[in-house]
């Protein structure tokens, strides 16, 4: 019973044309019933009026004859009272009185004992003429009721009329039962009639609601189908243009509007292509020469002692600006790679400890320099992730790097976390620390909190958005927090078993230490692991 | 949502289903009372006299006559009529005396109470046997007295109880004259050209509303025996089919298409029934058959005028005078001039006058006797008289109205005469020695003197002039001769004869010899004749009579009044006085 509520409800939300056709069929169901009771009811008591009226006209001569025949009598005992009570009866109730399926005169006298009830013929009637009404008539009323019994054709309504005639010899009753067997088929068959026809217009009403909102609906569905296969990408699907009208029209809209989405895509994709050919010829182009200036460089370089000092300097800075433009080229080389979608993930068991220490042991030597202290914290036991060692190890790198530079001479803190399902290393700073909006741009190509920082590490500014493609790449999250003067915090999350769906993360990405009480971690981490990466121009 | 759409369509459908209960024609209702019906009305009619009860008399002899009372009243089996009678008597006399369809009308004389209070000896003269038609037919019986006997009861009111009764239902005639009231049903001749009067006896205790009705009855059950031959009823199978109320001055009658099969229109019902009604305020007619009017009449006074009755609205008296007619100045009206030219008019003895269609029959029996008929034509007078050989009348002719045929008793018989100028014996079926005729106003009965003894004879003038006379019935007019008849009513005849008293009288007799009343007692001499201007109350006649006595002519009138000489227009002097004084008017007679 559920099961089908449950069905019918999601039919009803998901079909207007079920909605639609039943909504037609209530109300006019309602209409109908309303317009087929007046019309059943008016009719029927339009019979009953006439009836009536038929049977008071025939009462009120009857009165007058049965008044004029029993006028001659001054006494209620003499011959022939019972003979023209006789005459009257049959006189009034006309030829065919016999009939059983006829209706009655009786002639009663209840306040004159002298006088028997006298009926047009013989049969009990006691139950059509009860002493309801012929009290109201012996006590000088004239009464009317429909009564039902069988007189002898059957259970029949009969409409009974009765009214005192007046006679020398005191009163006597006349009533007048009449079949209703007529009008009660007659309104029967209206009923029937009525009914029968509301429910067929009822039907024809919601079959024409159906087929007027298939008519509507068929092209919406065909339309809602095509945007479908065109957001799948099948973006030369177009709807079936038939006739002129309306629906037409839309169709035509659609196919327009598709032409035009596919011609804008096509271009956009085309330019894209473009664009990244022409970093990745530009990358490659530019190694080849590269190499040759290298080594040209390094033989410089080499011999820089035998030049003199200002020389021996420009070659010193050559070589830290070809190192420099080399790892900016192989960044861009491996940035490329993931625009044009060749990124595999060479996923393999891997465990995270061993990892995190060697993403941080070569940049002890900058935090020195830096005067920043370098913990590492780490659990006893292996955390065992499936991953691309190679590149979670460059995220830490990018990371760890990051943040000394960023650390202002404050310790640097790398925390690896497993709960089983994920893994994440978060690494923490309490530098300058992230404006507000920051922890989003931070991601960009080439952006930089500073422009006008010296630079100390010789990033490329595609550092932090090679991570996050790598962490997409695992399925993972790579999230940033920051707060002015409190430094930051860099997350990465990684499911144990790739392809898993990570949910939550082990680490608060709020580190505990940072006062902000009223900043909430964001609801939707996806949302920054999912923003569009840019792609630069 | 989806929950409450669905209930919306439960609703609905519920709501369309509930049409087949709710509307249509309902079973059952209530009592609805329209208005207040008519109040019951109350019976106005005065309080009729009533035959006496069974424990009502004070000696035997007063029970007895009270029990010959006690069948007065409607034939009803077990209504108040037989209830009544049932309670006079007990034991063997129930066994098989019940109040059917007739009762014996007889005259009762003495009532002799036997010693033992039980034994009763009843002298009775037979009338006739009325039956439920209101008919007195002609006795069947000639037992002159019944035995009865009767015990004094002691518990029930006391009283006593007839224990042997006669088989038959007697009826006192004074009861019949106390407790019933006579009428007059008119029924077509034979060839439609006149209301033939039937007496009837309709019982007082009819309330006057239902009188029309049983007169209606009375139609519809056929003229009377004795007049089977000349007056005719209704088709057969014809029926009153229901009651006949007068409301507002209006008669209406149903009857079956039968009794208008051979009456288009119902022209002929319609008179005949207004006749017979007239008398009971009715002013106006409806006629239906089988429930349909068929005819109205506005005026039951034009349909009365319509009908052909041979009498002038004024009695035109005549007499013989000096062996002329002449007109008489009494006893009322304008005299009207002797429809004989002077030339004609001598040795008359007798005279009677027809008015017919072109003009005036007159039969006139001149001294020797001979009897001479002429004829005029238009409004002169008969200019010539053919005397009819070989015909020695001995009274007065009559002529029967609407006919051209008379009759005159002769020596040689009754004769009959025509506009021929022939006469030929017309002898009636076992009558002899016929001394006086006279005919009714419808030319339908005669009334003759025969034998010494009172008949009345239905007759019909065929189209040759023959006529056949029905069987004679005999009247009783308790006069111990009889010597001179004539019609004074429709259903009376006045007989003039001598009484139990020794006193000349003239006697009004019913024509079924039920009821006899006394006109005068003070004739001074035998009555030779008699002629009469009848009383026809449909038309608010009264009767005029004047007699024959002693040579003289007399006026009836409560007592005789003699007419003199003086009374007759244009008389001359006397031209011999003889002994007895100047000639006086004899032979009166009227001209209708």
């Amino acid at each position: 019973m559920t099961l089908f509520l449950v069905t019918i409800e999601h039919t009803w939300r998901r079909s207007l044309q079920v909605r639609v056709v039943t909504l037609t069929l209530v109300v006019s169901s309602l209409l109908v019933a309303v317009f087929a009771y007046v019309v059943a009811y008016r009719s029927s008591t339009i019979l009953l009026d006439r009836a009536k009226q038929s049977v008071d006209a025939q009462l009120d001569s009857g009165q007058a004859f049965a008044s004029e025949q029993l006028i001659v009598f001054g006494k209620p005992f003499e011959p022939n009272v019972r003979g023209t009570l006789q005459d009257i009866v049959s006189n009034l109730a006309g030829g065919d009185s016999q009939d059983p399926s006829s209706g009655l005169v009786v002639v009663r006298a209840d306040n004159v004992n002298e006088i028997t009830a006298v009926q047009s013929r013989p049969g009990d009637i006691s139950g059509v003429l009860g002493g309801d009404i012929t009290r109201v008539v012996r006590d000088g009323g004239r009464a009317t009721a429909i009564r039902s019994g069988n007189l002898g054709a059957g259970q029949v309504k009969y409409l009974v009329k009765g009214t005192p005639v007046s006679t020398k010899f005191g009163q006597v009753e006349l009533y007048y039962i009449e079949p209703l067997t007529t009008q009660d088929s007659a309104a029967t068959q209206i009923n029937a009639t009525v009914l029968a026809t509301g429910a067929t217009l009822v039907l024809l009403l919601g079959l024409l609601s159906a087929l007027v909102t298939r008519l509507v609906v068929r092209p919406v569905r065909v339309a809602a189908r095509t945007a479908q296969r065109l957001s799948a990408g099948l973006l030369d699907q177009r709807m079936v243009v038939s006739g002129e009208d309306d629906l037409a029209l839309l169709a035509a809209s659609f196919n327009q509007m598709a032409a035009n989405l596919q011609r804008q895509i096509v271009r956009l994709e085309d330019m894209s292509r473009l664009q990244r050919r022409f970093t990745s010829d530009v990358s490659h182009e530019l190694r080849t020469p590269l190499t040759t200036v290298r080594m040209a460089a390094d033989l410089i370089f080499a011999e820089r002692e035998r030049f003199p000092a200002d020389v021996s300097r420009t070659a010193e800075i050559l070589q830290t600006e070809l190192d420099r433009f080399e790892s900016l080229l192989t960044d861009l080389l491996e940035i490329s790679r993931y625009d044009a979608g060749f990124a595999m993930l060479d996923a393999e068991p891997t465990d995270l400890v061993p990892l995190v220490h060697r993403g941080v042991e070569p940049l002890r030597a900058l935090a020195e320099r830096c005067g920043v202290e370098l913990r590492v914290e780490v659990p006893a036991s292996p955390v065992i992730v499936e991953a691309d060692p190679r590149r979670v190890e460059r995220i830490l790198r990018n990371l760890v790097g990051n943040a000394v530079e960023h650390a202002e001479g404050r310790p640097v803190v790398v925390r690896l976390v497993s709960d089983g399902v994920a893994a994440a290393v978060a690494v923490r700073d309490h530098g300058l620390g992230l404006k507000p909006g920051e922890e989003k741009l931070v991601f960009n190509r080439f952006w930089r909190a500073d422009p006008s920082r010296a630079r100390q590490t010789g990033g490329t500014g595609l550092g932090l958005s090679i991570s996050l493609e790598d962490a997409r790449l695992h399925g993972g999250w790579l999230e940033a927090w920051g707060a002015p003067g409190q430094g930051a915090q860099f997350r990465l999350t990684l499911p144990v078993r790739a392809g898993d769906r990570l949910t939550a993360s082990p680490v608060r990405l709020v580190p505990e230490d940072a006062d902000v009480p009223a900043v909430t971690p964001p609801p939707q981490p996806r949302a920054i692991t999912q923003a569009p990466a840019e792609v630069a121009p | 949502m989806s929950r409450r759409r669905i209930g919306a369509l439960v609703v609905a459908a519920g709501l369309a289903a509930g049409l087949v209960a709710g509307c249509g024609i309902p079973d059952h209702t209530d009592v609805q009372v329209d208005q207040a019906g008519p109040r019951a009305g109350s019976d106005q009619q005065p309080t009729i006299p009533q035959p006496a009860k069974r424990t009502e008399a004070s000696t035997p002899k007063e029970f007895v006559r009270n029990f010959l009372a006690a069948a007065a009243g409607e034939f009803d089996p077990g209504g108040p009529t037989s209830q009544r009678l049932q309670d006079y008597v007990a034991g063997d006399a129930t066994r098989n005396f019940s109040l059917k369809d007739e009762v014996t009308v007889v005259r009762v004389g003495e009532i002799t109470v036997a010693d033992d209070n039980v034994h009763v000896h009843v002298a009775v003269d037979q009338i006739g046997i009325l039956n439920s038609a209101g008919v007195i037919l002609a006795p069947t019986s000639t037992a002159t007295g019944y035995d009865l006997q009767i015990r004094a009861e002691s518990g029930s009111g006391g009283g006593w109880r007839v224990v042997k009764a006669p088989s038959e239902v007697l009826l006192d005639v004074e009861a019949l004259k106390s407790y019933y009231t006579e009428q007059t049903v008119y029924f077509w001749n034979t060839d439609r050209t006149a209301l033939v009067p039937d007496l009837r006896w309709l019982p007082s205790e009819v309330p006057l509303s239902r009188v029309p009705t049983e007169l209606l009855a009375m139609i519809e059950g056929g003229p009377s025996p004795w007049l089977a031959g000349v007056a005719v009823g209704l088709p057969k199978d014809s029926k009153l089919l229901i009651n006949a109320p007068i409301v507002n001055g209006q008669l209406t009658m149903n009857w079956s298409p039968t009794a208008v099969s051979n009456d288009s229109g119902g022209d002929y019902l319609a008179r005949q029934v207004a006749w017979t009604v007239s008398e009971l305020g009715t002013q106006s007619l409806q006629l239906k058959i089988n429930g349909q009017l068929k005819g109205k009449y506005d005026s039951v006074r034009e349909l009365i005028d319509r009908t052909p009755y041979p009498i002038a609205p004024e009695a035109h008296a005549y007499a013989v005078l000096d062996h002329k007619i002449g007109a008489l100045g009494l006893p009322a009206g304008t005299p009207a001039p002797v429809p004989l030219t002077d030339a004609v008019n001598k040795d008359v003895q007798w005279a009677a006058f027809n008015r017919t269609s072109g003009g005036m029959d007159a039969a006139v029996v001149t001294v020797g006797p001979e009897l001479r008929l002429g004829s005029g034509v238009g409004g002169s007078p008969v200019e010539a008289l053919t005397l009819v050989p070989g015909v020695k009348p001995t009274a007065a002719p009559v002529w029967l109205p609407r006919s051209r045929t008379g009759l005159v008793p002769t020596e040689k018989g009754l004769y009959r005469f025509g506009p021929d100028h022939k006469a030929d014996p017309a002898p009636i079926k076992g009558l002899k020695d016929v001394t006086a005729v006279a005919a009714a106003l419808d030319g339908q009965r005669i009334a003759v003197i025969a034998n010494g003894k009172l008949y009345v004879v239905p007759v019909s003038v065929m189209q040759d002039g023959e006529l056949v006379f029905g069987d004679a019935r005999l009247l009783d007019p308790q006069l111990e001769s009889v010597t001179a008849v004539a019609w004074s009513g429709e259903t009376a005849v006045s007989v003039g004869g001598k009484d139990g008293a020794d006193r000349m009288s003239i006697v009004d007799v019913s024509v079924d010899g039920a009821r006899r009343t006394p006109r005068i007692y003070d004739a001074e001499g035998a009555i030779s004749m008699i002629a009469a201007y009848p009383e026809i109350r449909v038309l608010d006649r009264s009767t005029t009579m004047l007699y024959q006595a002693q040579n003289l002519a007399w006026l009836a009138a409560g007592s005789s009044t003699q007419i003199e000489r003086s009374m007759v227009v244009g008389a001359p002097a006397s031209p011999s006085p003889g002994p007895g004084g100047d000639p006086q008017p004899i032979a009166p007679f009227f001209v209708y």
